[in-house]
């Protein structure tokens, strides 16, 4: 090794001081001290300055240290005040947590329902979801729109016949009322301040109406007498059970129910009892209506990600897509009394008005009845067709004269494909939810 | 009972175990503490947050260390950390002082008071000139007598940059003694 010069016999001396030199520095740093007194000089100054920082730190600090350190006490307090906040962060932190995740399950159910009804969960009104009346959308064909006339001025030949069950909805809460077909007279089926009464459907020898109502809480079905006496309620359960339909031999009636979490197309007896699920799908199934000799149910469903009418066996089986028209959204089927025709209401995808359909029953034919345009001139929709015995009328509802609450109208349906002439209002101080006695 | 063993129980909440490791803890603590702050009240105080540090910690210690050197190191922010509060203070006061005149000469340390030999005198306000970065070291090396390696765990930075400031520091005081040969 090469004899070393001052600044690194300095190197070496710091080096040493901290044991950081090797055997042949060390041999290196002796024979450079041996010959250079100035760095032997520097290497007694870092001696003295090491030991004298050891004396001074020990003097100003060990008389301290000598006294009996006890932290113990302090500590052990200040530990378990620490342990306590923990414990209680913890809790905190739990109910936080259940609390969150109730809530995102709350939201969940909120957006499904959104989706799947088109308005909040919560709102027990089942009234179809409509877009207000907006200035913005003009008629879609004016010069197709029919002429209203009052009840009054109904033509002598083929007069409309007959009672309809409807949902007066010019109180705050629906009411059932039984409506004259020709225009005249309007009877309260009960009084019920209290609730909802909604969804009527006659049995099919016109003896009793099966009704929802929100009497006890949450939808339920029930069944009452022509009369407006002896409700009987038929479902108790947390779901929201809606859309009754009364089955052609008087025994059973078909309705839904979201108590799976999705609404489903179920069976009962007319007492309640021995209850089947038909539908069986992760969407909404709604308005069932039986086919006049029992064998088919249609209803409407999302599952295909639009609205559709199917068509399945009274057991359930084989849904069959009647409507085949992604371009729209199908809804509210009614089977004609002679088997002939399902009305339904349906929206154009492009459009925001829903307009009252007919197709055949295997559906084919296709055809509009209706082109909503309020007395103002605007577009308003046409809801909840319902046939009269004679298969020859169809009554439905709409904001077109009264934007607020609705009313009833009649059209004359020849068949599938007659052009309507007559559209007739009903009612003038709101009405919904129309069901004509068989 | 060994250190390991002890620290397993802590963390398995044993109360009588964590009792045993703050009461042998807690000497060398208080002594480091004290060597940095040199104030006896605030260096009772940061020892025991250091000691509550290390508990609410133990999970996070993984023996890399020994148990004394991680407890050291967590001292050393604890008192790093009171260090800076106090300049802060300080730099305030002075502030202050300055605006409404209110100071005059402002008193030593107690300290500093006691020290009657000159040449200890000079040394300490020497190793109280040395920025914290190069004075830690010394403290560490000549107080604790931590190795090299020691106290580049405690202060979390290499070896090489202690030995570094070490003989920079060494470097420093040393012209005390140039400058007064006695």
């Amino acid at each position: 090794m090469n004899p070393l010069n001052h600044t690194q016999a300095h190197h070496y001396l710091q080096a040493a001081a901290d044991n950081w030199l090797e055997a042949s520095e060390r041999t290196a740093l002796d024979e450079h001290l041996a010959d250079c007194d100035a760095c032997r000089l520097y290497a007694e100054q870092i001696g003295v300055i090491e030991g004298n920082l050891r004396k001074l730190f020990h003097k100003q600090w060990d008389p301290y240290n000598a006294r009996n350190i006890n932290l113990l006490p302090a500590v052990r307090v200040r530990y378990h005040k620490k342990l306590w906040r923990k414990q209680i962060f913890s809790y905190v932190n739990t109910l936080a947590t259940i609390g969150l995740v109730v809530g995102l399950i709350l939201m969940l159910n909120w957006f499904i329902s959104t989706r799947q009804t088109g308005q909040p969960a919560g709102n027990l009104t089942p009234t179809p979801s409509i877009p207000a009346p907006t200035p913005a959308r003009p008629t879609p064909t004016a010069s197709a729109t029919l002429p209203v006339q009052p009840a009054e001025n109904l033509p002598v030949d083929g007069n409309p016949a007959g009672t309809l069950a409807i949902v007066s909805s010019a109180q705050e809460l629906g009411d059932l009322y039984l409506i004259n077909a020709g225009g005249n007279g309007q009877t309260k089926l009960f009084d019920d301040q209290r609730s909802l009464s909604l969804y009527p459907s006659w049995s099919p020898d016109g003896s009793k109406l099966a009704f929802v109502s929100t009497r006890d809480g949450n939808s339920e079905i029930y069944t009452i007498h022509a009369s407006g006496t002896e409700p009987v309620r038929l479902t108790n359960n947390l779901a929201e059970d809606t859309d009754p339909c009364w089955s052609p031999d008087g025994k059973h009636i078909a309705f839904v129910s979201d108590r799976t979490g999705y609404r489903e197309v179920y069976v009962m007896d007319t007492s309640g009892s021995n209850v089947i699920q038909l539908t069986h799908t992760q969407a909404a199934n709604t308005h069932p209506t039986w086919s006049p000799e029992g064998a088919f149910i249609a209803f409407a469903t999302n599952r295909d990600g639009y609205w559709q009418i199917y068509r399945m066996n009274a057991d359930g089986s084989e849904p069959t897509n009647l409507s085949n028209n992604p371009t729209s959204d199908d809804r509210e089927p009614a089977w004609s009394p002679d088997g002939q025709l399902i009305a339904f209401a349906s929206q154009q995808v492009k459009l925001q008005v829903q307009e009252i359909y007919v197709m055949n029953a295997d559906g084919s034919g296709r055809a509009r009845l209706t082109v909503s345009a309020s007395s103002q001139g605007q577009p308003a929709s046409d809801y909840s067709p319902t046939w009269s015995p004679d298969s020859h009328w169809i009554a439905f509802w709409s904001y077109r004269d009264n934007p607020v609450y609705g009313d009833i109208y009649i059209i004359r349906v020849d068949n599938a494909v007659a052009t309507p002439t007559t559209i007739i209002r009903l009612t003038t101080e709101g009405g919904s939810q129309p069901a004509w006695k068989p | 009972m060994e250190t390991a063993r002890l620290i397993t129980l802590c963390k398995e909440g044993d109360v009588s175990a964590v009792e045993i490791l703050v009461s042998k803890y807690q000497k060398p603590t208080y002594r480091l503490a004290l060597s940095i702050l040199e104030d006896p009240f605030e260096a009772d105080e940061a020892a025991q947050d250091a000691l509550l540090a290390a508990l609410g910690a133990l999970d996070s210690y993984r023996g890399e260390a020994s148990f004394n050197t991680w407890l050291h190191t967590i001292t050393v922010n604890v008192c790093r950390s009171r260090l800076r509060k106090r300049q802060t203070w300080d730099r305030l006061k002075n502030t202050l002082q300055a605006i409404f005149r209110t100071g005059g000469e402002i008193p030593p340390p107690p300290e500093e008071v006691v020290i009657h030999d000159e040449s200890d005198a000079t040394l300490w306000r020497e190793v109280h000139m040395l920025d914290e970065k190069h004075r830690l070291p010394v403290i560490l090396r000549y107080y604790h007598d931590c190795s090299i390696a020691e106290i580049a765990q405690i202060l979390n930075v290499n070896e090489g940059t202690i030995h570094s400031r070490l003989s920079i520091a060494r470097d420093r005081l040393r012209s005390i003694l140039e400058a007064n040969p006695s």
